[in-house]
């Protein structure tokens, strides 16, 4: 992305010091499964990962406990170019298998545009429970398959690690930052011309809902490759100097001298106003409006014939009238220049994928690139936009992109600072929905709704919108009522202000509802109007070891009123329920209406949407609670007495 | 930025490079098909339609090598259409395609062809399924709604059979299409309907010369439903069988289920060897053989070039302790002999791939091999049948959750090739009773003070109800989880601790789950009035969307029973004042009730749903209402508390 070229290795030997096939130790032909300490199915005894600058060697040893342990022995993925693949099995009663060679195979992950990319693979043979697997295998490039530039080795998997050993040449051309965590000590130390990183005893991962990455909740070492433009690896330089030769000329190749947009400028509408925030704005408005996002483009929308056009910078994007989401942010950072204003592109990573470490000196730990808008007469007045997709409105970024450290570089100033960027409250995140259920005779009933999202919520409406069509959204919107909590066809869907970012959406649905009601003893009737929300609860675990981890804060407030059938009215309201836990609230309250119907109120806020481990039950209560709550919400209907008769 | 790189790769792969040109003949005469309204007028109406298809099936005089040309012209009609112009095709070690061209013919009339090195292929392969099979994807450039997308190819086979079942429905309309037989001088050619396509009055088979063509008015699309047959048996299909000269290319020809075995019978020649030498106790009967095959060879297949049908030896299955379904087979039939038992090889699929047709003799209606089990006396098992008036047990060594004398319930009401040094003999494959397929959930509940639910919950499961395959590979904790899921789907917000499998690995044994189950406010008070759920967790099936339009029958599954029997404690100082009614149906398909009763303060709810039938067809979808109606009562009934005096 930031344009840096990668050193090509050639295919050199091997590194000489290599791990040799050895027979179990009688402890580890001993060794069953233990459930308490985590280790089940199977367990890997030893990891070994050797670079020698130019090629790598990996073995791997482990103990199979069950069927469930089988996908050990299953290994895919590696370079085309692996070789000296050697594996074999040793059974609970000492029988030896080896790997055939004729049995690692190698297939065509991809082919296309003239590029073919190839994996090896193999499994090892004779797996039973109790036995133990060895294999090893070298691939050319300095990790591998693992990748070049940015390599995060984890020293956790899927089934715990008794061993793993890393061994680098010293010195050696990455440097390396470890992620300690989850109680695994990654000890580092010289042997001879090697680094050595080895870790013992290191527990499964333990996957849980809405929570980090599963790399983020490894221990793991991670290597950054140090190019010779930037040959300063300390961190507390690294990012200046990365900030002055690196990334600042590269954002200012993309921007073009203001001179050359001035017409431009000043035919924008909006453009002029003295308001700053307002200017930023027409500026963003322009270039959301008038330039076609590569990245994003509208349901059924198609790269022009012959395929897109380069853009070296803002000149280009400006002729060709589309670009990237980088383009564009060049283009909105010149318009801001030209205009007056200081700028600043803000380096942002995909929280839900990686987190940008500033300890780790390597440029590749960045998802995007927002631009920062800023008044030199007012300090502190500022806008951060994101170009990622024409559905943004201005001054808003995706909930992925904040709660997370990021990089700010100023190109004119070659300067450079760490920045998070906050996720809103949960107050501008919100979703209001009024229902009207008519409830007939026969038990079925009609539903409008309207539906109106602000915040995080608009931008994930608006952006399935926009990229699948309206088309499509009914479709699928006729499938979820066909199979909803309560079944129905849905009549009709629409939108207003889907293709304006800066207005709240609204959605008006009209369906038909069956099995609404259900007769209870008595001749009374009853419906449980909440289960339409079908809300669940995501937390089944009664424990939990890691954060939650949750997309935004938000509130969802829904306001439904119930109709009965002709001749009936509220016999017994349900019972209000307000329930507040350290992650939010959970309302319902039921007001019964002169005409003989009722309308709820229902609230459900999440205040936090993070939060630690030791905060999981409130998470888990809130949720439940809802849940539970919503289908516990019981509205009774009775006949009206008629007119001089008893009920 | 890279959010969005993997998250459209496809899409990226296939946004193709086109140069500006003009399309083909065959596709501007295409682009003018008249496209009846009413195939348009469904609900939904159609993404796209097919205005011509043609596929035209020669073979080389002298190298007996197939080609199958393939031309297909479609108009997207909205957004989500365009999907639909993403054509794929395949071929493996011993094909070749050869896509000729594809096009994009804009509304406005101009044309586009693909860049040809856009297209994208890949290998269907991973470490334990690793296969020779390579797809091949393209879409036009620049398809939008109105414009009609439309490709040529061809493939090239040195290995195939002289069969080829050709779907002529698709899921989406079809305007009219053609099927070409184009043989050399003196070939012949048989033909045969799977069902009459829409508009058809001709006959539903025949025979040929060397020419031949075929051509088919509109056909309706087939839109996907729940619980539907197979694609494959909803579609209405042509099957062509080619008939060289002489006995030419013989090896490629079957006229004959004895051919078809034949075949077989000599291509796995080699995996027809002594036993080799395994673990198993001297003197294991065959349900231990049948167990160690099932469990201690590993499921791994490497299906690439002969691979794909010709089973491996005894020997080296054993030594490597994986194999296929064909290579299990082989080696357990190996030591079944040893034993002094006798099998002989299936060939057959699934049930869910469709039909086999047993007009249509031919190798391609096959993917999977179990074995038959020559018997000296009857059994009685589940999964014996009767062939050429001896007993046979049929047995899948593939399917490791499924015991000795059951077959797996996807292969249950299928059909199947035994194949024997004096040929094949197709059989239909036996059901098991519905009995035999039994899941039952007993409920042990009380209310607390506070109306929370708190539950003993205890499932038996029985044959293909005990459903081991989800779970066994899971881990514990992964195990807890995938209850707690179940459980929380039917009863939102609700805790479940204290999960235990029971016989897992038995299979010998009914699976049985225990878990405890609890649920704040289970109790429901609106105003003075309490209301107690009195089904919680319900075994009846769930409802199906677009019931009113649908087209298709609906598959029960297996015929099975299915029981809940659970009491509940009423909670302290409460009696009931109102109990919901009971609920009885029973039709030609299925048979569903459930009542609740209350004995000494508490409630004994009972609810039964029995699958008699496994298919309800179309005409008689009613019975499908009358069972989801009854279902969806029972599910929501509550009984009316009052204070106890």
């Amino acid at each position: 992305m930031l344009g840096l070229g990668f050193a090509l290795f050639g295919t050199l030997p091997a590194p000489s010091h290599a791990s040799t096939f050895h027979d179990p130790t009688p402890a580890e032909r001993r060794m069953a499964e233990d459930p308490a300490h985590g280790i089940t199915g199977a367990v890997y005894l030893e990891k070994a990962i050797e670079t020698d600058g130019q090629n790598c060697r990996t073995y791997v040893r482990a103990k199979v406990f069950s069927r469930s342990g089988f996908d050990v022995g299953a290994v895919e993925g590696l370079s085309a170019n692996a070789y000296d693949v050697e594996g074999r099995t040793i059974s609970p009663t000492g029988a030896v298998t080896k790997l055939p060679s004729s049995d690692v195979h190698t297939t065509l992950a991809v082919k296309t545009r003239g590029r073919t990319l190839k994996e090896t693979s193999f499994t090892l043979p004779a797996l039973e429970p109790g036995c133990i697997i060895e294999y090893s295998y070298r691939e050319p490039g300095t990790f591998g398959s693992r990748g070049d530039a940015f390599v995060e080795l984890l020293f956790q998997d899927k089934y715990a690690i008794l061993h793993e050993e890393v061994r680098t040449p010293r010195p050696f051309q990455y440097t390396s930052t470890l992620r300690l965590q989850n109680g695994v000590q990654i000890r580092n130390r010289e042997d001879g011309a090697h680094w050595v990183y080895e870790a013992s005893d290191a527990p499964a991962i333990h996957r849980e809902p809405d929570g980090l990455p599963d790399n983020l909740r490894s221990a793991s070492l991670m290597f950054s490759y140090v190019y010779t433009e930037l040959p300063d690896q300390d961190p507390s330089t690294f990012w200046k100097e990365a900030a002055r030769r690196i990334i600042g000329p590269f954002f200012k190749h993309m921007l073009i001298r203001p001179g050359r947009v001035r017409s431009r400028l000043a035919a924008i509408p909006g453009a002029g106003r003295s308001d700053p925030v307002a200017r930023w704005k027409a500026l963003y408005e322009y270039v959301r409006t008038t330039l076609r996002n590569r990245d994003e483009l509208p349901a059924g929308g198609t790269p022009p014939p012959g395929g897109w056009k380069t853009n070296d910078d803002a000149a280009d994007t400006l002729s060709h009238g589309d670009g990237t989401s980088g383009d564009l942010a060049a283009v909105y950072a010149t318009l801001l220049r030209a205009d007056g204003w200081n700028y600043r592109f803000i380096l942002a990573t995909d929280r839900t994928r990686r987190a940008f470490f500033p300890g780790i000196p390597s440029l590749s730990q960045f998802s995007t690139w927002l631009v920062e808008a800023s008044n030199p007469a007012a300090p502190g007045q500022s806008a951060v936009v994101c170009l990622d997709s024409p559905m943004l409105p201005f001054g808003v970024v995706p909930w992925y992109y904040t709660d997370s450290q990021a990089l700010a570089v100023d190109p004119e100033k070659g300067s450079e600072a760490l920045v998070q960027l906050k996720s809103g409250s949960a107050d501008l995140n919100a979703q209001d929905d009024d229902w009207l259920i008519v409830v007939g005779d026969d038990g079925s009933a009609s539903l409008v709704k309207t539906n109106r999202y602000l915040g995080q919520p608009a931008i994930e409406q608006r952006e399935e919108i926009y990229t699948k069509g309206e088309a499509r959204i009914e479709t699928e919107q006729k499938s979820a009522y066909a199979r909803g909590a309560v079944p129905g066809e849905l009549q009709s869907i629409a939108f207003d202000n889907a293709a304006d970012p800066e207005k709240a959406l609204l959605c008006h649905i009209r369906a038909r509802l069956h099995g609404m009601v259900q007769a209870i003893p008595g001749g009374r009737i009853a419906v449980t109007p909440l289960a339409l929300l079908e809300q669940t609860n995501p937390f089944l675990e009664r424990d939990r070891t890691e954060p939650v981890i949750l997309p935004y804060s938000f509130e969802r407030r829904d306001t439904m009123k119930i109709a009965p059938p002709p001749g009936y009215t509220v016999d017994a309201p349900p019972a209000p329920v307000d329930l507040t836990t350290a992650a939010g609230r959970y309302a319902v309250q039921a007001q019964v209406d002169p005409d003989g119907g009722i309308t709820l109120h229902r609230v459900f806020r999440l205040e936090h949407h993070t939060g630690p481990a030791e905060s999981y039950s409130d998470f888990r209560r809130l949720y439940s609670d809802a849940a539970q709550g919503d289908a516990a919400c019981t509205v009774v209907f009775r006949r009206r007495p008629s007119p001089g008769g008893s009920r | 930025m890279s959010r969005r790189l993997s998250a459209a790769t496809l899409a990226l792969l296939l946004a193709a490079a086109a140069a500006a040109s003009s399309a083909p003949d065959w596709l501007l005469r295409a682009r003018k098909t008249a496209v009846p309204p009413a195939l348009l007028a469904t609900d939904p109406p159609p993404d796209a339609v097919y205005l011509w298809r043609q596929h035209i099936i020669t073979a080389g005089s002298l190298t007996g090598a197939t080609r199958l040309y393939d031309r297909e012209a479609l108009e997207v009609l909205t957004p989500k259409g365009v999907e639909a112009g993403t054509f794929s095709t395949e071929y493996d070690d011993d094909s070749s395609v050869k896509i000729e061209g594809a096009w994009t013919l804009h509304a406005a009339g101009d044309a586009e062809t693909l860049d040809l090195p856009q297209v994208v292929t890949v290998q269907v392969a991973d470490a334990e399924y690793f296969t020779d099979q390579h797809v091949v994807a393209f879409r036009p450039p620049r398809l939008a709604p109105g414009d009609t997308a439309a490709y040529a190819l061809w493939r090239k086979s040195h290995r195939d059979v002289y069969q080829w079942p050709i779907l002529l429905q698709s899921r989406f309309p079809v305007a009219a299409e053609q099927v070409v037989v184009d043989l050399p001088e003196g070939w012949r050619h048989t033909w045969r309907l799977t069902r009459a396509p829409a508009g058809y009055q001709g006959p539903l088979s025949g025979e040929g010369g060397n020419k031949a063509s075929y051509t088919f008015g509109p056909q309706p699309g087939l839109r996907a439903e729940e619980s539907a047959p197979p694609f494959a048996d909803r579609a209405a299909s042509i099957e062509v069988a080619v008939v060289p000269p002489g006995e030419k290319f013989a090896g490629s020809v079957f006229r004959s289920w004895d051919d078809v075995a034949r075949w077989f019978w000599s291509r796995s020649a080699p995996a027809r060897t002594a036993a080799p030498a395994t673990p198993l106790a001297a003197g294991s009967g065959p349900p231990a053989i049948a167990r160690w095959v099932q469990t201690g060879i590993r499921y791994v297949a490497v299906e690439a070039g002969e691979g794909a049908y010709v089973p491996r030896t005894p020997a080296l299955v054993a030594q490597r302790r994986y194999g296929d379904c064909k290579d299990k087979s082989f080696l357990l039939r190996a030591l079944l002999a040893e034993a002094g038992v006798e099998a002989d090889p299936v060939l057959t699929r699934p049930r869910t791939e469709g039909a086999i047709d047993r007009r249509f003799p031919s190798p391609v209606a096959f993917d999977h091999v179990i074995l038959a089990v020559r018997e000296s006396q009857a059994s009685g098992l589940p999964a014996e049948t009767i062939v050429s008036g001896k007993p046979v047990l049929l047995f899948d060594p593939t399917a490791d959750s499924v015991p000795w004398g059951s077959l797996p319930a996807a292969l249950q009401g299928g059909r199947g090739l035994i194949v024997t040094a004096g040929g094949g003999t197709l059989i239909d494959f036996p059901w098991a009773p519905p009995a035999l397929n039994h899941y039952r959930r007993f409920i042990d509940a009380h209310m607390d003070g506070r109306g929370r639910l708190v539950a003993h919950v205890r499932e038996e499961r029985h044959g293909s109800m005990a459903n081991r395959d989800s779970y066994r590979d899971l881990s514990p904790s992964e195990r807890s989880d995938a209850v707690a899921r179940r459980a929380g789907w039917q009863l939102p917000g609700s805790l479940v601790t204290g999960v235990a499998f029971s016989h897992l690995d038995d299979i010998g044994q009914p699976l049985e789950i225990r878990y405890d189950l609890g649920l704040d406010r289970f109790l429901r008070r609106a105003g003075s009035l309490v209301l107690l759920p009195v089904l919680p967790l319900s075994v009846a099936p769930g409802r199906l969307a677009g019931i009113g339009t649908r087209t298709s029958p609906i598959e029960l599954g297996t015929p099975r029973v299915c029981e809940t029997t659970e009491t509940i404690g009423l909670p302290p100082g409460m009696r009931t004042d109102g109990l919901p009614d009971p609920i009885a149906i029973r039709n030609d398909y299925v048979r569903y009730s459930f009542s609740v009763k209350e004995a000494a303060g508490r409630l004994e709810v009972s609810e039964r749903y029995e699958v008699l039938n496994p298919e309800i067809p179309v005409a008689n979808l009613s019975a499908w209402r009358e069972l989801e109606n009854a279902a969806g009562t029972a599910a929501s009934s509550q009984a009316v508390l009052v204070p106890a005096p």
